[in-house]
């Protein structure tokens, strides 16, 4: 069953029914998430609260709602202060497959090996605290703040977590979201960040994942937006060029590099990008949305693109 | 096999390989090891082609083994070579080739890869892509890139003219035309 219920109008009790049941429990095919689990949490709600039904689904049931901020919590590294890990491992894990005991009350617990927080699950944790009307009271932003500028290597980039891994335009966007969240920007040298998007920028004008890449729609936006909220915008080269490669991804819907299929999470990734630099207002939107609705899935949610078989919350969501 | 992605266990494995390299005395026996994780690296990749860790990983044991005995870099040009075939835009293997390629691969060869790889398949952005990086390494004097972009703009032209709707080729003309005046 690929779609599809009524292609020009969208099923919005579908779509809710979808969420609440990833909010219950995930289908099989999931369990390669189970590290990044929070970051599907957050799809979830944030799709409610765009829906303009976070209030009714989950706000309004005072249990349902503690249930949620203290399972965000109980994924918090809660080291000493006094502790030299707290100031590397600081920040949130992206599920439990670490064993950890439930701690939601951020009690001090000691260092467990291969057990820190992962960038892009603190900001995924946080944004869920702020949806839930959380005061970050049992937020621990010293530790997440100081782990941040260890996490930031001498190209500008970021790691996600303080060992070994990948570092790309990914993390600098969460690193700078998380910064804007919290309201401190000392954990981030901004010009060297700044230094390693715009040597990402492709011959296009578009931003790859780092210096050398391909343009593409995921990184142009984690490049973008983490400019804007570094106030550094305005530095961006190309930005003419860059509209058009950005216009230019709309097949119906939009995709993520050139010749490639549409898919429906590219309505955020290139949509976005374009809000952000003023020229929204370019898109055919009616093309767009009956791409959309297209990719409505029988099982409620949307799938990927024409020719995915099931939905997921990450395309949902975008 | 169940998750590519589990990063905890790649770092665990890892960190389990480097103690037996600096532990272990026997040069055969720590090859033996490092080629064991290779194969075991090739088969993480195809079945996640698209996984950071996954490629991580081999970036690592490549560079253990090179420093160990050597390593014929050759060999990973075909792995590339093979996951390109498979999916010639899989952008994390590209990153890959650009990475193991200045080990035993000059750019003219790389860049010699490229144009096969566009006239199998005009629409082959990642190819163009590849070449804009490459043009400028291999002529680095101002008259040769002049001559450099003449070429590519009578490649970029068959390109738009066997296949005037696809994208690829106008965008990288777009990009010769800018270089023009900074000659």
């Amino acid at each position: 069953m690929t779609t599809v219920l009524a292609p020009e109008k969208w099923n919005r009790k579908a779509t809710l029914t979808y969420l609440k049941m990833g909010l219950d429990a995930l289908p099989e095919p999931f369990q390669t998430q189970e590290s990044n689990k929070l970051t599907i949490v957050y799809f979830i709600l944030s799709a409610y609260d765009v829906m303009g039904a976070l209030d009714s689904t989950i706000l309004s049931k005072p249990e349902l709602s503690s249930q949620i901020v203290d399972y965000v919590y109980s994924l918090q590294v809660s080291l000493s202060p006094d502790s030299p890990d707290s100031n590397v491992c600081g920040g949130f894990r992206g599920g439990t497959n670490n064993g950890n005991p439930w701690n939601p009350s951020c009690k001090v617990t000691e260092k467990i090996e291969w057990d820190y927080g992962h960038l892009a699950n603190t900001y995924v944790a946080l944004a869920i605290l702020k949806m839930m009307g959380d005061d970050f009271g049992k937020v621990n932003k010293q530790s997440i703040i100081a782990s941040i500028k260890n996490l930031q290597l001498e190209d500008g980039s970021f790691r996600s977590i303080p060992i070994d891994s990948e570092s790309d335009m990914r993390f600098i966007y969460c690193a700078a979201v998380i910064s804007h969240m919290l309201n401190d920007w000392s954990g981030i040298d901004i010009d060297r960040a700044t230094r390693y998007i715009l040597a990402s920028q492709a011959y296009d004008g578009a931003f790859g994942q780092g210096p050398g890449l391909e343009g593409h729609g995921g990184s142009t936006y984690c490049a973008l937006a983490a400019l804007k909220l570094m106030g550094r915008l305005d530095d961006l080269p190309k930005r003419d060029q860059l509209i058009f490669w950005l216009t230019q991804r709309q097949v119906t819907g939009f995709q993520g590099r050139i010749n490639k299929d549409p898919d429906t999470c590219y309505s955020w990734w290139i949509g976005a990008s374009l809000h952000i630099l003023d020229s929204f207002q370019f898109v055919d939107q009616k093309n767009l949305q009956s791409f959309i609705l297209e990719c409505q899935s029988g099982f409620g949610g949307f799938i990927k693109c024409l020719d995915s078989k099931y939905p997921d919350p990450l395309h949902t969501y975008f | 096999q169940v998750n590519g992605d589990c990063y905890t266990m790649w770092n665990f494995r890892r960190e389990t390989l480097d103690f037996l390299l600096r532990t272990e005395s026997d040069l055969a026996s720590v090859t033996k090891l490092l080629k064991n994780e290779l194969n075991f690296t090739q088969q993480a990749i195809s079945r996640n082609p698209k996984s950071y860790w996954c490629w991580n990983q081999r970036q690592w044991v490549t560079a253990e083994l090179d420093k160990l005995s050597g390593y014929d870099w050759k060999h990973e040009i075909e792995l590339c070579d093979l996951m390109l075939t498979a999916d010639s835009r899989n952008f994390h293997c590209w990153d890959y080739r650009r990475h193991i390629s200045k080990h035993c691969s000059s750019s003219q060869e790389e860049l010699d890869f490229t144009q096969k790889m566009i006239e199998k398949d005009f629409s082959n952005y990642s190819a163009w892509h590849q070449r804009s990086k490459l043009l400028p390494l291999i002529n680095p004097d101002p008259e040769s890139f002049k001559e450099a972009l003449k070429q590519e703009l009578e490649l970029v032209q068959n390109a738009f003219y066997t296949k005037p709707e696809d994208q690829s080729a106008w965008f990288y003309h777009r990009w010769l035309v800018s270089q023009i005046p900074e000659v």
